[in-house]
């Protein structure tokens, strides 16, 4: 079974510097661990109906975590910085 | 800024103030660099939270709310002075648009007890009468010749002598209810073997002091006499009562006569230095009377003149002042207003009942005479009133600065600027004369 846009696509990440890449016309997200530049593209272009120029992603990794004996880590995550055609915009990061 | 003011019931003023989009804009970008500070947003170093983001996560109240406190404190002063509202109590406050808006304005209310506005306009028909300052007579110079040697009078035994006015005179006394058909009760309601008193001044019940008058030493004597119905113990009020009196002792005042040995007692070099002092002393009284009299009159006639309600908030006020007095004249005299109060069988509502047209006499003539301060433009000013601090201070022995940080303190010294510019009106008012 395929992928929805939306399993893709987790969460916009709102920062101090995603929101200074909006500038650049950049928008950042945390998406599927295992999606793909071409399926984060596709994504993003159904969901926001934008076109998309370029997708960057990059790996977050998970903390060590420990609780008394037992150790463990948070998830890895998996940032997408998605550049967007002159013109295009994505409201979900309230850049008016 | 537009200021529109308008006068409600009950003393009430109403204050609509308008402000402009542009200046809205200012404030509510100055509200968001205070507020942004204030709040920790995920992702963002404190205060660097873009203002849509801020907007949208933390919500845009609390910038407008910030900004309306800005606003309102920067415009509610401006406001009042604008309108000339002067204010006597807190104000209701109600934002009516925030002027968030497209050139919209920002606009708020304030219902506030205020004094009121009071014209007179001409008045000068009440100060045409002159001030007229009273000769005295011989007589009245005699008189008060008499009242300083008499302050200076010794206390002389006069045990042999019957009891006359003026003299100091200690009693054994005891004094018992009568019942209806004259008989006395067994217990006495006072009984006393040291009383004593100074025949006529009046500080015993009324109607004593005559009966003391004659009697001799040592000579046991019964005198009835009916209690005032105005006396404030309701248990004698109206009441026969009899008292047993016997005078112990019997001082009269020996009054020296008023040559130069009284001149030199008092420290004058002659007994015509003395009279021109007492002369002087005489006519400033009169001349004091006078005025006080005519600035009666005027303020009487400025009072038919002019209607106005008086601010109720002020009315509690006096009131309130009104009873503290009364209680430290109570202190005063080693009692308490409970203490008399349970006597006369008074509660706090029928003591504030009885003393409340009293205050709004004494506001409205306060809110008249500050009306003719404003009018006439009569101030109090800073140096002055530190001045009248340093004088007290003299006179009760304290540091200046000390008296003055413990009235600051009670948020007295409104009260005595306020008394200052009272006494200033009055005598403006006592001795202007328009032709």
């Amino acid at each position: 079974m395929s992928k929805s846009a939306y399993d893709i696509i987790k969460r916009p990440i709102v920062t101090e510097a995603s929101t200074d890449a909006v500038t650049l016309n950049k928008y950042t997200f945390e998406v599927d661990r295992k999606a793909n530049k071409v399926e984060i593209r596709e994504a993003i272009e159904s969901i926001f109906s934008v076109r998309v120029v370029k997708v960057n992603t990059l790996w977050r990794r998970g903390k060590p975590r420990r609780r008394g004996r037992s150790t463990g880590r948070t998830p890895d995550r998996k940032k997408a910085v998605v550049t967007l055609a002159p013109g295009d915009t994505i409201e979900v990061f309230g850049n008016q | 800024m537009q200021v529109v003011a308008e006068r409600l019931p009950d003393s009430v003023a109403k204050i609509s103030v308008t402000i402009d989009h542009d200046e809205v804009m200012r404030a509510s970008d100055q509200a968001f660099q205070r507020v942004v500070m204030k709040y920790n947003v995920r992702g963002f170093r404190r205060g660097k939270v873009p203002r849509h983001i801020f907007e949208r996560l933390v919500g845009v109240e609390v910038i407008f709310q910030a900004m309306t406190e800005d606003l309102v404190d920067r415009y509610y002063r401006p406001a009042l002075q604008q309108s000339g509202v002067d204010p006597v109590a807190d104000p209701k406050l109600q934002v009516e648009s925030l002027g968030m808006g497209e050139g919209e304005p920002f606009s708020f209310v304030i219902e506030v007890e205020a004094k009121p506005a009071i014209e007179f306009g001409d008045y000068s028909d009440l100060l045409t009468e002159p001030l007229v300052v009273p000769e005295f007579s011989e007589q009245e110079m005699e008189e008060a010749m008499q009242a300083v040697a008499r302050s200076v009078g010794q206390l002389v035994p006069a045990d042999e002598e019957p009891v006359a006015y003026g003299n100091q005179i200690v009693l054994d006394l005891k004094g018992y209810l009568e019942d209806g058909d004259g008989n006395p009760q067994e217990e006495p309601f006072v009984e006393d073997e040291d009383y004593t008193v100074i025949v006529g001044d009046g500080t015993t019940v009324e109607g004593l002091d005559q009966k003391l008058v004659g009697l001799r030493l040592g000579e046991p004597t019964t005198v009835r006499l009916i209690y005032p119905e105005s006396h404030p113990s309701v248990e004698l009020a109206g009441k026969p009562v009899r008292f047993l009196v016997t005078v112990k002792e019997n001082k009269r005042v020996d009054v020296p006569a008023i040559d130069e040995d009284l001149a030199g007692m008092l420290e004058y070099e002659s007994l015509a230095d003395l009279r021109r002092a007492v002369a002087e002393r005489l006519a400033q009284s009169l001349e004091e009377q006078a005025k006080e009299e005519r600035f009666r009159r005027i303020l009487g006639k400025l009072k038919e003149r002019v209607s106005f309600e008086v601010p109720k908030k002020l009315i509690e006020t006096a009131l309130r002042q009104r009873v503290q007095e009364l209680a430290a004249n109570f202190v005063s005299m080693n009692l308490s207003l409970e203490d008399y109060m349970d006597s006369a069988q008074r509660d706090q509502a029928s003591l504030e009942a009885e003393i409340r047209p009293q205050a709004e006499e004494l506001v409205r003539e306060q809110l008249i005479l500050e009306a003719i301060a404003k009018l006439e433009g009569l101030t109090v000013e800073d140096n002055e009133v530190m001045e009248f601090i340093q004088l007290m201070a003299a006179r009760s022995r304290q540091p200046a600065d000390q008296l003055l940080r413990a009235m600051q303190e009670n948020g007295e010294i409104q009260q005595i600027r306020d008394n200052m510019l009272s006494g200033k009106v009055a005598a403006y008012l006592a001795t202007r004369v328009v032709a």
